[in-house]
């Protein structure tokens, strides 16, 4: 077996001393499409912002290709929530796809015939050729997503992580989005995504990883997606009192 | 046709005070236009407001630390309380019970009181005037001010500049800007220590109230003429440029404050984007939702 | 021998010997009191720097009665300020909604274009070279011990009627500062109530200026309310904490103020404030610093006796 794309070794990470992951392990194989599942408040986007290097573990560490994650942030490619974001910002939707190649042409750097074939090929992929001109709130949702996944094209790498892309979409964008995560796949990338929606989970993706502020289950979907682990992830009391906590940090 | 020409070159003639009132606003209001675009899409134009009064204290602590009121001394004076306070200011934001704004508005008024006690009281004797860090004098720069702007303001853009990819990332999407390893915070304090800096530079021209309106109001009125970031910052600086011109002929056309009619005239000009702006201008977007609901009505009648 | 100074004028203070003393501390604790229980509402709504625009567009109403009027009456000033920070509460509220406007920056274009038309006059009114204009300029610092007895009661007045204006409208305020849109599904006409506590805020304003000054009328706006919320989780502690401590804070202004030649009220005001906040920061029973880090300190003992790690 090829060395891990992914080590979760050990992670455990808290807001204000409260964890919110709690003591986890596990390892994701290369070239393979990884949905990371579990109820609000299970620490889903808080074990990505690890991953992405955002956010320092209290305990454990999270290696990339079996090395630490901070030296291989050039390997990695994000797509954050697309909430995040301000969408009256002044900025194109071709804009947004050329600062994918802002790690490597650097502060002063020219943006090159290689960057502009990159930004053009990124957005063919997903459709978006002739949305460039326009400013990003004017897109519909979908769209928007389209763009936020042709700038992690763009910007190339082995690892994609992806926070929900798949919310607020419609369903020929989901349908679009996961074309493309398949083909990176397909190319020997390895692709995490959080997902929300259980009806999907056994038709997209390879692996699971199902979290619930201890680690659940982690291994082929078909081996894990199974009635008792999802009992175990969303068990009823659980999903209710971990929610309400969600729902305090997010005031903050 | 002559007469207004006659008008527009006449205090160009009347001694340097013009060209010198003019050559520092104009620095001081493009370095703040370019600056307070970053700012505002940061939704962090108050904080301009709240650096621009803590720059007072800082001030008045330098002198009391230093006994001299050197440019260097002084700038860097307002840098460290300046710092101080953003970074009071987001340490308190980030307890649950206290909004950002009310942070903002915490920090910056106590700071602001300290400074006023101190000027009254311990540096009496200092030639610190209140009247001119508030109003500022255009149309009688000193050398000291207008050295300090000439050497301030180009390094500050020059910086802009050069960081511009991290500025406009970070500005935009901060979880992306750290993900591609973009030094965030330090870009956010950088961009604080710049407006410390270029706010320090102009009190002595143009006044705190004025550092102000140059820093928040072009880039909100950029904002609603501009689809990208490029020419929001040109739609920014024109602005300043034009107030800044209009502002200087009316303070001498009516004998009032330089630095009080420009930000006058700045707001006039914000009012009339919000109104009249092609796409985002309130009265387009009344028609256009009219025009919309005659359409809408007609095909069912 | 300058401590018995100090003792000397401390007694004066405290025995009224002076009449204007006591005006002036009663104008400093209405100040805190009506400033904390207007400014606790804003506050929480997250609005806390309109305070800080509206006192500086009261400049250009003052400015502008003193140029119209041109005498320096006082209710003639204020009712100027009263029509120019209202102007100026509206304006934000206005600049606020829509598409490509961001709140912080209208409170930002209200503050900074309305001081400027009030410079513009001040600049104006010095030429006219009658040389009352160093009246205006007590506006901007403040100073207590310059109020009227007649001034004084009317303040009292104003600030009696804004009260129980607040209290007749408790309930709605209370349920629109917490969930707005539940208030308006509720049928409370939240664009009306808005619109009175934005009036609030400038009779606020015009009723402190002349103690605290235009520039720091925010912070007594901001800044009791603020400690009210480490002192207790309910709305109506808060208010009422909010309005004791700004009281406080305005008694112990106009004290120190009094003591030390040179300090004017507002600044003191403030900084007694400022007192207070950073001691309900540390200590307050609702997320104060130091209490929090105990009783997490404690959870954690009690769910690991060894002490694990």
């Amino acid at each position: 077996m090829s060395e891990a794309a992914v080590t979760v070794d050990g992670v455990t990470l808290s807001y204000d001393g409260e964890p919110v992951v709690d003591d986890v392990t596990f390892s994701l194989p290369a070239a393979t499409l990884v949905g990371v599942v579990g109820p609000n408040g299970a620490g889903k986007s808080t074990l990505i912002k690890a991953m992405v290097g955002t956010k320092k573990p209290d305990r454990g560490q999270v290696l990339l290709f079996g090395r630490p994650a901070d030296n291989e942030r050039g390997a990695l490619t994000y797509v954050p929530q697309r909430g995040a974001v301000d969408w009256d910002f002044p900025i194109t939707a071709g804009e947004v796809v050329r600062q994918g190649r802002f790690q490597s042409t650097g502060l002063l750097g020219r943006f090159g015939a290689d960057d502009r074939k990159a930004v053009q090929k990124a957005m063919e992929s997903v459709e978006i050729t002739d949305l460039r001109h326009r400013q990003i709130g004017a897109l519909s949702g979908g769209q928007q997503q389209r763009v936020f996944l042709a700038r992690a094209l763009a910007q190339g790498g082995e690892l994609f992580i992806l926070d929900e892309p798949f919310a607020g979409v419609d369903a020929a964008t989901e349908s679009a989005i996961v074309d493309v995560l398949r083909a990176l796949r397909d190319s020997g990338k390895t692709v995490v995504v959080v997902h929300h929606d259980l009806m999907t989970v056994t038709d997209y993706f390879d692996r699971l990883v199902l979290l619930n502020r201890n680690l659940i289950a982690c291994g082929p979907t078909n081996e894990v997606f199974n009635e008792d682990s999802l009992r175990d992830t969303y068990g009823g009391r659980v999903a209710i009192v971990t929610k309400s906590g969600d729902d305090a940090r997010a005031e903050k | 046709m002559m007469a207004l020409i006659e008008w527009l070159v006449a205090p160009w003639q009347w001694g340097d005070w013009m060209w010198r009132g003019m050559l520092t606003v104009h620095l001081v209001a493009i370095g703040c236009a370019v600056l307070g675009v970053f700012l505002y899409l940061r939704r962090m134009s108050l904080l301009a407001d709240a650096l621009a009064h803590v720059a007072l204290p800082g001030i008045v602590a330098a002198f009391l630390v230093s006994g001299s009121l050197d440019a260097p001394i002084m700038l860097a004076g307002a840098i460290v309380v300046g710092l101080v306070s953003a970074i009071s200011i987001e340490t308190l934001a980030s307890r649950p019970n206290i909004r950002s704004d009310a942070a903002i508005g915490i920090v910056f008024t106590s700071f602001f009181a300290v400074g006023v006690i101190l000027l009254s009281t311990v540096v009496r004797d200092a030639h610190i005037d209140t009247h001119c860090l508030l109003f500022g004098d255009l149309l009688g720069v000193s050398d000291r001010a207008m050295f300090l702007v000439v050497t301030v303001v180009p390094a500050v853009l020059m910086l802009v500049v050069v960081f511009y990819r991290w500025l406009a990332v970070s500005s935009f999407d901060l979880r992306f800007a750290s993900a591609i390893g973009i030094p965030v915070v330090a870009v956010n304090y950088g961009l604080m220590t710049a407006v410390t800096v270029t706010a320090v530079a102009g009190f002595e021209a143009v006044g705190a109230i004025l550092v102000i309106a140059l820093i928040i109001v072009p880039g909100a009125t950029a904002h609603l003429l501009a689809d990208r970031l490029i020419t929001m910052i040109a739609w920014s600086v024109a602005h300043a440029i034009v107030s800044s011109w209009v502002g200087m002929y009316v303070a001498i056309a009516v004998n009032t404050s330089a630095a009080g009619a420009i930000v006058v005239v700045g707001g006039a000009l914000y009012l009339a984007a919000f109104l009249f702006a092609p796409r985002h201008g309130r009265i387009v977007m009344l028609l256009r939702r009219r025009a919309r609901r005659r359409h809408d009505i007609t095909p069912t009648s | 021998m300058l401590a018995n100074l100090y003792i000397e004028r401390a007694r004066e203070f405290f025995y009224f010997q002076y009449d204007f003393v006591a005006y002036a501390l009663g104008a400093s604790v209405l100040v805190g009191i009506v400033c904390g229980l207007v400014g606790t509402f804003l506050v929480l709504r997250g609005f806390s720097l309109i305070g800080d625009a509206t006192g500086h567009a009261t400049l250009p109403g003052v400015a502008g009665a003193f140029v119209i009027t041109g005498v320096q009456h006082p209710v003639a000033l204020l009712a100027g300020a009263l029509v120019s920070g209202g102007l100026g509460a509206l304006t934000v509220g206005v600049f606020s909604r829509g598409p490509r406007v961001r709140p912080d920056a209208a409170i930002g274009i209200v503050l900074s274009v309305f001081f400027g038309v009030g410079i513009v006059l001040l600049a104006y009114i010095q030429g006219l070279e009658t040389g009352r204009q160093a009246g205006l300029e007590q506006f901007l610092f403040g100073n207590a011990a310059a109020i009227t007895p007649g001034q004084f009661w009317g303040l009292v007045v104003v600030g009696a009627i804004l009260c129980a204006a607040i209290a007749v409208f408790y309930r709605p305020l209370a349920l629109m500062t917490f969930d707005e849109a539940y208030a308006k599904a509720m049928g409370i006409n939240t664009m009306a109530l808005e619109i009175g506590l934005l009036a609030a805020l400038s009779v606020a304003v015009v009723i402190s200026i002349q103690a605290v000054g235009v520039i720091l009328v925010a912070a007594m706006l901001i800044i009791p309310p603020s400690t009210g919320r480490f002192l207790s989780g309910r709305l109506s502690m808060v208010i009422l904490w909010s309005m004791v401590l700004g009281g406080l804070s305005g008694a112990l202004g106009a004290f120190i103020s009094y003591l030390f030649a040179g300090v004017a009220t507002g600044p003191a005001m403030v900084l007694a404030a400022t007192g207070f906040f950073v001691v309900a920061l540390l200590f307050g029973p609702q997320g104060g610093v130091v209490t929090q880090s105990i009783r997490r300190r404690r959870r954690q003992a009690s769910v690991a006796p060894g002490g694990a790690s």
